[in-house]
């Protein structure tokens, strides 16, 4: 099982959002990092056949991303897409299921089971529109398995839950991806971090490091620091180090952070995080907010 | 059919759940219910002056003199009117003096020109001395001036009648200066097979029919443009584009799916809009009138067809008509990048320009038949004797619309089609 993207890009008009992107994925869970603007969407969009790209190629298995057995091995929930709100929530899994080639037992049958699954067997019957953000969010989860998808694309799919149903799903996540590539793309670090085998980091555009967190976060190992200190030791920081963690102690703070150079006086190492990679990368562009 | 069947359950679904469902229904019903009573309401009736009975009453009673003489206008039946309008005008009581002038009493009207008020209406457009009063609207041909050629008829023109009736014809389309020598030679042949004598009824019910079926037609249209601008566009709108263009059959069955429902509620609100609007027509005023040559409504129509043939044919313009205008929409509705109202807003130009619009055949024949194409246009009853040349050879202009009709829809639905499967997100 591989899902190859070779030399992906995406040009818009003024704006190069993808820069020949390449990457292979194998079974297992990816999870997409990078700011705002990054291209993470883009490249989603690519991937699932729904965005053309300027270049490159994307294939699964020897499929080309345009042919229908393509989409047969595909689940996505996008960021933010829209619902039937005067359909109920098994209408709607309905529909999904006959797009996606179920027959009408099969649609049955999945639909109670995954609507099981989410929490959202009681309202079935319900018409989406009295849905919450959550209930939405966990609809489209749903929706996204209907098929049993081999290449499973999330983009931001614990956007709008309560912790509790977040770590359940980030649970389920990481179970689904024993047996088929799952595609994570999300801004909350630590969701990546406890479920993602391997991470995708993305910067204007291109892929900046890839690698499982222990290889990705080798970049800043040894640059990480953390020290209990004054005012003055934190305005001498600020604009030098990208500050990941501030929090006041009494008359003290205690300050975690990124330093290249010679740290200060008191600051001990400790062992890096993907947060830590995450800050220290795109922190750049605000030197060092 | 990898699910056709059930997306298109589900595509109607969307449509009839939307809040604009109920309201293009309402609004149709609507329509149709004041054009059909409004009929009724509007029309004046001989009986009603003088007498306190409602128009449907006095309609009822004007129908049942008139149809006293129903059937073939024989020389026998031309004759007795020309006698029975000679009676009535030989008689100074069966007029009445005010400042305006001499006019004739209802009664009177009632016992001497309402029974042959078909037959009559015939003779004074045939026999009218001055052509230029003549004026020929939809199906209709009717006398603007004051003179009455029955007046001075005499028992000759009862034999003649029929060949006067057909010399009347050619010389309509002698008068039209913007036909070529062909459509003239066509014009003349298709006289030739007009069946005489004419057959001659009570027609309220499809003159009826006749004079509210534009407005009925452009409502289909509106309908049409109500309940589909939203089939692929909505999708951008809601951003359901994303789950839908990813799946299996998004690209394939999906858009089958919504193409075939585009076509099946173009097809039904053609068809049950003018239909049951008709039936309407016809349970007020009564369902005679089918048999009825076009020639006696308008003498100088060349179609050999009788009221119902006519009304046959405009309704499968209509149909037509209403199935290409449902295509454009939906290729319009695929075509745009996110929202419904551009569709609505260019849907709405495209109905109402082609109205206003009117360019006569002998500036350029051309452009004259080219307007006929807009659904807005091929949705009016037009036997009118102008047709098509294509390379030297003349085809029936609907016959010729509803051909290119097919076409264009077909056409329409292949670039909907390719417009959805291309759309890009984001």
């Amino acid at each position: 099982m591989e899902l190859r993207i070779d030399r992906v890009s995406k040009q818009y008009k003024n704006k190069l959002a993808v820069d020949r992107v390449s990457m292979n994925l194998h079974e297992g869970v990816y999870g997409l990092l990078g700011e705002n603007g990054a291209g993470k969407t883009s490249l989603i969009r690519m991937v699932c056949g729904v965005l053309k790209p300027t270049g490159g190629s994307i294939s699964f298995d020897g499929l080309d991303v345009g042919d229908e057995e393509y989409r047969a091995l595909l689940g996505y929930l996008p960021q933010d897409f829209g619902y039937y709100p005067e359909f109920s929530a098994q209408d709607f899994m309905y529909y999904m299921a006959s797009l996606k080639g179920l027959n009408r037992a099969g649609a049955r049958a999945r639909t109670r089971e995954l609507l099981e699954l989410v929490s959202l067997n009681e309202v079935a019957k319900k018409k989406i529109k009295t849905f919450s953000g959550g209930m939405k969010q966990r609809l489209g989860i749903a929706q996204s398995l209907l098929n049993d998808p081999k290449l499973l694309v999330l983009d931001e799919p614990t956007a709008g839950l309560d912790p509790k149903e977040r770590v359940r799903f980030r649970n389920l996540i990481a179970r689904l991806g024993q047996n088929r590539i799952v595609l994570l793309s999300t801004h909350i670090v630590s969701d990546v971090e406890h479920i993602a085998g391997r991470i995708l980091l993305m910067k204007e555009g291109r892929l900046l490091h890839q690698g499982s967190l222990e290889e990705i976060t080798q970049v800043i190992q040894g640059k990480v620091f953390e020290c209990l200190t004054n005012e003055e030791g934190v305005q001498a920081l600020t604009g030098r180090c990208p500050i990941i963690n501030y929090r006041s102690e009494g008359d003290k703070v205690f300050l975690r952070f990124v330093c290249e150079g010679e740290p200060p006086a008191g600051a001990e190492e400790v062992p890096a995080g993907l947060e830590d990679l995450y800050l220290y990368c795109f922190s750049e562009s605000e030197r060092y907010e | 059919m990898n699910n056709f069947w059930v997306l298109a359950g589900f595509e109607f679904k969307k449509i009839f759940r939307r809040k604009t469902f109920p309201a293009a229904i309402i609004i149709c019903l609507g329509i149709m219910a004041v054009a059909v009573f409004s009929s009724l309401s509007g029309g004046s009736f001989h009986h009603s002056v003088g007498n306190d009975i409602s128009k449907y009453e006095a309609m009822e009673l004007d129908k049942a003199v008139i149809l006293t003489n129903r059937g073939y206008i024989t020389p026998q039946l031309v004759y007795r009117a020309i006698l029975s309008n000679r009676e009535m005008i030989s008689d100074e009581e069966n007029y009445f003096v005010n400042e305006y002038g001499s006019h004739l009493k209802e009664d009177a009207y009632i016992r001497y020109i309402l029974p042959y008020e078909p037959v009559i209406e015939l003779l004074n457009k045939v026999y009218a001395e001055d052509m230029d009063w003549l004026s020929m609207d939809a199906l209709s041909l009717v006398y603007l001036g004051e003179d009455k050629a029955v007046d001075r008829l005499g028992p000759e023109q009862a034999e003649s009648f029929d060949a006067d009736l057909r010399d009347f014809a050619r010389a309509m389309v002698f008068r039209d200066k913007g036909l070529s020598g062909a459509e003239r030679e066509k014009n003349l042949e298709l006289i030739d097979s007009i069946e005489t004598p004419l057959y001659s009824d009570y027609y309220g019910g499809y003159e009826a029919y006749i004079m509210g079926s534009k407005s009925l037609a452009i409502t289909v249209l509106f309908m049409i443009l109500l309940l589909l601008s939203p089939l692929f566009s909505n999708e951008y709108e809601e951003k359901t584009d994303q789950v839908i263009l990813c799946t299996k059959n998004g690209k394939g069955s999906l858009c089958r799916a919504k193409l075939f429902v585009a076509l099946v509620v173009s097809l039904l609100s053609a068809v049950l809009v003018m239909g049951l609007s008709w039936l309407g027509f016809l349970m007020l005023y009564g369902f005679q009138g089918g048999r009825v040559n076009i020639q006696v409504v308008n003498p100088g129509c060349s179609y050999p067809f009788t009221l119902l043939e006519a009304c046959c044919i405009h309704f499968i313009s209509v149909v037509f008509a209403s199935v290409l205008f449902g295509a454009l929409i939906a290729f319009m509705s695929a075509r745009v990048k996110r929202s419904t109202a551009p569709v609505v807003v260019m849907g709405t130009l495209l109905t109402i320009i082609p109205m206003f619009i009117w360019i006569p055949l002998k500036s350029s024949g051309f452009m004259y038949e080219l307007l006929k194409f807009f659904p807005v246009n091929s949705v009016t009853f037009d036997f009118d004797r102008s047709f098509i040349e294509i390379f030297g050879v003349l085809f029936t202009p609907y016959k010729f619309i509803w051909a290119v009709s097919a076409v264009l829809t077909a056409a329409f639905s292949s670039m909907a089609a390719v417009s959805f499967k291309g759309h890009q997100t984001g």
